[in-house]
């Protein structure tokens, strides 16, 4: 039987009352890119240093290729040195009193390898991370981004079998993360080591992962390929986690078959019917809903513009914003606000009315509680809202 | 940073002031013991020579005073430090129970005085009447006692368990913990077990702060003195300075052999003063890195065993002293427990009938609130001044409030003794609680205007800058803005003045009278004369002075959280 490269199993982390981290479950399969995303306080963090062994776990069991490596039932735990796994910083860890050279060869010294090994395995690891010719530098006298190359060179020299990465691009600025992105993209491919690594950064976790763990208080809300979690969210705060969305209250008018319904959004007179479909569960006419949408897959258009294709709603431009490529505008439908990033090609005008199209496939159903929760005098919701 | 006085000019000129008056107090008694080991009388008048170098050096015992130092400070610093390292290491980086309350301990333990400890551990380790001898005798283990205080290994014991450990535990333990902590779970993560994670990335990284601070153990262990003269004179070992104290209790006092001996410390100490000064002043590798995260290292089951080690080490400098000296102030005779009458409150009541005690109770606390309240206001006055002049000036400054630090108290107050008696000015001093105060103040700057120093850089030019410009004047704005935002250091300044001057012994013990005889002194001339009784009556007095002062500072430094 293959075991996965990396399992996690009912792993928990309490600090006297509270759980940081509270009955998580992942596999990890080989040469797999796993990213734990969440908002900072989720657990990612913890559950990340409890497989480093840097935090013991107070329930639950780690395994690395099927061997347990932590298990509170068998009250075992083996400490980080002996794990052979590999780990980046977030803001490295680098020994300042030692050379780029000397932090990378250190690890291997502690393997007692020997000297001419180290040398070879020391200048292969740091070409792979592009630092060759800067072995002799210390580690202070480093950019930032060739710190976090010296880090990772320090975490791939002794061939680990999993790598951690923990915020690994949080303190470079945005080229270079977009830079280093990539590179780490492309390094994945060449070695295929299992890595898993923490991070707040969503375009981090959905770009360079093979599968994303959404995690919100100390618990997994999901776990997908990086299209799914963003497309096909499974609770609203994954939804309201990743990206922009566009929420608006409507009430089932009609059934027009299987899996079909026909809305209305609340409050937004002299609008056509929403069509929609339901992927699952039964609902009847009557029931609230909660219509939720990507902003890019919105289509606006003016009084004069014909949006074919049907399923528009009605909204009048309560601000608008000018920021050179679009106009950001507040938009009111019905009782509520929205916001959304509209085209220039149009002079829009505020307090002129704009006309939205959802298309029926992009659209995506949350029930409401029966009652209906009560919206805020304004109806002002920010799409990136998180509701739990 | 920026003057934002009236004129620089004005300002510069009362720094230039205030310079001449500290060269003049630190400086001159030094060059005056220099001066006095050289000048020799001859036939034809007073001339340089190097006459009293050879008499002194002819006297017997001087060189095993100069040997017998050297070997007390080694032996002490090498057995303290790596204990201090590991206890600091233990309460920095590790989730060990209480170890804000064993950090505190050791704050506590270091504002014990040492002749206390020394009295307290008397009672367990005398070698006839001591309970730890006298158990292991009784019940077989030994025929004669094994342990007696009185030897060498006894003062390197009475020097452990009273200041040696715990002031590098305070030093060392703040250094640890701002150590970022990624740096040595890296390590781990590489490979390294702990040990080799502490001894290849942790100590290695802190190389410049225990070298430091190594350094400074060194020269502040030549100060030692009382625990020397009374453990040591009973078996005929001397210090220096120890030495120094015999010479000038001689008749007729031999002042000559203790300038000589005093000169002869100054110069051993030089290149270590060099080497510290060079060491401080390398640049660190501890700040090199930013975002810490403080993440304490599990030590699971080892957690309690842990505590308990170091609870029982903590007990030894405070708890287990300070009971056992008590218990000696309210025994009939010190150690004797098979007399009929036991305990009694014999010595209490006479101390407080004793015209002495009650002076030297007195004295004490005169002593401690004048130096105290002159001092505060004198290393804010210098503390501001190094940082609003120009770099010369400031220089200047640091140097001699440095300066007193690096001398120890026996030299310090012999220089004295030589100053107030040159000096015709201060020549009314002599045998006044006002040259008291003056050492003490001296033993007192380099610590207050450091501390003050930095809660003022803290601060910044902007807020004072900002007071002015609201209108208010310099003298207000100092008043009412500067003084009220650096007042919890100025407290806790206050109270660490006030506890090493109740506490100090060897600065002060040339140059007290009859009547100006603080505690300390007294609690010395006891235990010298062999009163234990008396000895440990006056030592429970001093340590609850200090208790007192050392509650106030643990209130206070939890409440503004100072020192985390």
């Amino acid at each position: 039987m293959k075991y996965p490269a990396l399992k996690l199993e009912n792993l928990s982390k309490a600090f006297g009352a509270d759980y940081a981290v509270q009955g998580i479950n992942l596999d990890v399969e080989h040469g797999e890119t796993v990213a734990l995303l969440g908002p900072s306080g989720c657990g990612k963090s913890t559950t990340l240093r409890m497989v480093a062994g840097l935090e013991q776990p107070t329930d639950g069991a780690i395994y690395c290729e099927g061997k347990v490596i932590a298990s509170v039932a068998d009250n075992l735990f083996c400490p980080p040195e002996k794990r052979n796994i590999g780990m980046v910083f977030q803001a490295y860890a680098l020994w300042p009193h030692k050379t780029a050279y000397e932090n990378v060869a250190y690890p291997l010294e502690l393997r007692r390898i020997k000297a001419s090994v180290v040398r070879r395995k020391v200048y292969e690891s740091l070409e792979l991370v592009g630092l060759a010719g800067l072995e002799d530098r210390p580690v202070p006298r480093l950019s930032g981004g060739q710190q976090q190359r010296v880090a990772l060179a320090r975490a791939l020299v002794y061939e680990p079998s999993i790598l951690l990465l923990d915020e690994p691009f949080s303190n470079l600025d945005t080229k270079l993360r977009t830079q280093l992105r990539l590179e780490l993209k492309e390094l994945q491919k060449k070695i295929k080591l299992t890595t898993l690594f923490v991070t707040h950064d969503q375009v981090e976790a959905l770009s360079v992962a093979d599968r994303v763990v959404i995690m919100n208080s100390g618990r997994v809300e999901q776990i997908d390929a990086p299209g799914n979690v963003y497309e096909k969210s499974r609770t609203r705060f994954v939804r309201d986690f990743l990206g922009k969305v566009i929420t608006l209250e409507a009430t089932v008018k009609e059934l027009p078959g299987p899996g079909k319904l026909r809305l209305a959004v609340d409050d937004c007179a002299g609008t056509q019917m929403i069509s929609a479909s339901c992927r699952s569960g039964s609902c009847g006419v009557g029931d609230r809903m909660e219509i939720a949408i990507r902003p890019e897959e919105v289509r606006v258009g003016g009084v004069d513009q014909d949006l074919r294709g049907g399923n528009v709603v009605e909204g009048r431009i309560e601000a608008l914003l000018y920021v050179g490529s679009c106009f950001e505008s507040k938009i009111r439908i019905g009782k509520e606000s929205v916001f959304l990033d509209i085209p220039r090609s149009i002079n829009w005008k505020e307090q002129q009315p704009i006309f939205i199209q959802l298309p029926e496939s992009s659209i995506t159903l949350w029930p409401l509680e029966k009652s209906g929760p009560p919206s805020a005098p304004d109806g002002c919701r920010q799409s990136s809202e998180m509701v739990g | 940073m920026r003057s934002v006085s009236v004129s620089f000019l004005s300002l510069n000129a009362w720094i230039v002031l205030l310079i001449a008056v500290l060269a003049f107090f630190v400086l001159y008694p030094i060059w005056l013991i220099l001066l006095n080991s050289l000048y020799v009388e001859t036939p034809e008048g007073m001339a340089f020579g190097f006459s009293i170098w050879r008499e002194a050096f002819r006297q017997p015992g001087m060189a095993d005073a100069l040997i017998n130092t050297i070997k007390v400070v080694a032996t002490v610093q090498l057995i303290s430090f790596p204990v201090a390292i590991a206890i600091a290491w233990v309460l920095a980086r590790t989730d060990v129970p209480f170890a804000r309350w064993i950090e505190f301990g050791f704050w506590a333990s270091f504002l014990l005085p040492a002749l206390a400890t020394t009295t307290g551990w008397l009672l367990l380790l005398d070698p006839h009447y001591g309970l730890i001898n006298r158990f292991l005798v009784d019940v077989g283990l030994f025929e004669n006692s094994p342990f007696t205080l009185y030897s060498f290994w006894g003062i390197v014991f009475a020097h452990l368990v009273s200041n040696s450990i715990s002031v590098k535990v305070m030093l060392l333990t703040p250094a640890f913990r701002n150590l970022n902590s990624t740096l040595e779970e890296s390590s781990r993560i590489c490979g390294a077990n702990g040990y080799r994670a502490v001894m290849g990335i942790v100590l290695p990284l802190l190389t410049p702060v225990l070298l430091v601070t190594f350094l400074m153990s060194l020269i502040k262990g030549l100060e030692a003195f009382e625990l020397e003269l009374v453990l040591g004179a009973p078996i005929d070992f001397q210090v220096y300075s120890t030495k120094i104290y015999q010479v000038l209790r001689g008749s007729p006092p031999d002042y000559g052999t203790a300038t000589v001996l005093a000169v002869a410390i100054l110069l051993l100490m030089l290149p270590l003063v060099i080497f510290q000064q060079w060491a401080t002043n390398r640049r660190s590798f501890v700040t090199v890195t930013g975002n810490h995260r403080q993440d304490a290292i599990c030590l699971g089951s080892k957690r309690w065993p842990v505590f308990i080690v170091l609870a029982v080490l903590l007990s030894l400098t405070t708890v287990v002293p300070v009971i056992f000296q008590f218990a000696g102030s309210i025994m009939t005779l010190y150690g004797f427990f098979d007399l009929p009458q036991v305990w009694s409150l014999r010595h209490w009541v006479s101390a407080f009938e004793d015209r002495t005690f009650v002076g030297a109770f007195r004295n004490t606390l005169v002593l401690g609130s004048v130096t105290t309240t002159i001092g505060i206001i004198l290393f804010a006055v210098i503390a501001y001044c190094s940082i609003h002049t120009r770099r010369s000036l400031r220089l200047s400054l640091d140097v001699l409030s440095w300066l007193p630090f690096m001398i120890p108290g026996v030299i310090l107050g012999l220089s004295y003794l030589w100053f107030v008696l040159e000096v015709p000015v201060l020549t009314p001093l002599y045998g006044t609680m006002g040259v008291l105060v003056l050492v003490s103040l001296l033993a007192a700057v380099t610590l207050g205007v450091q501390l003050i120093r930095s809660a003022m850089l803290q601060l910044g030019a902007d807020v004072e800058e900002a007071g002015r410009v609201v209108g208010g004047s310099w003298f207000r704005t100092f008043r009412s803005v500067l003084l009220p935002m650096i007042s919890p250091t100025v407290a806790v300044v206050a109270i660490m003045i006030f506890a090493m001057t109740v506490r100090q012994v060897s600065t002060i013990v040339l140059l007290s009278t009859g009547s100006t005889t603080p505690l300390s002194v007294l609690q010395l001339e006891f235990l010298y004369g062999g009163a234990l009784g008396p000895a440990a009556v006056v030592g429970t007095v001093v340590v609850i002075i200090s208790l007192t002062a050392a509650a106030a500072l643990v209130i206070i430094a939890s409440r503004f959280r100072i020192g985390r």
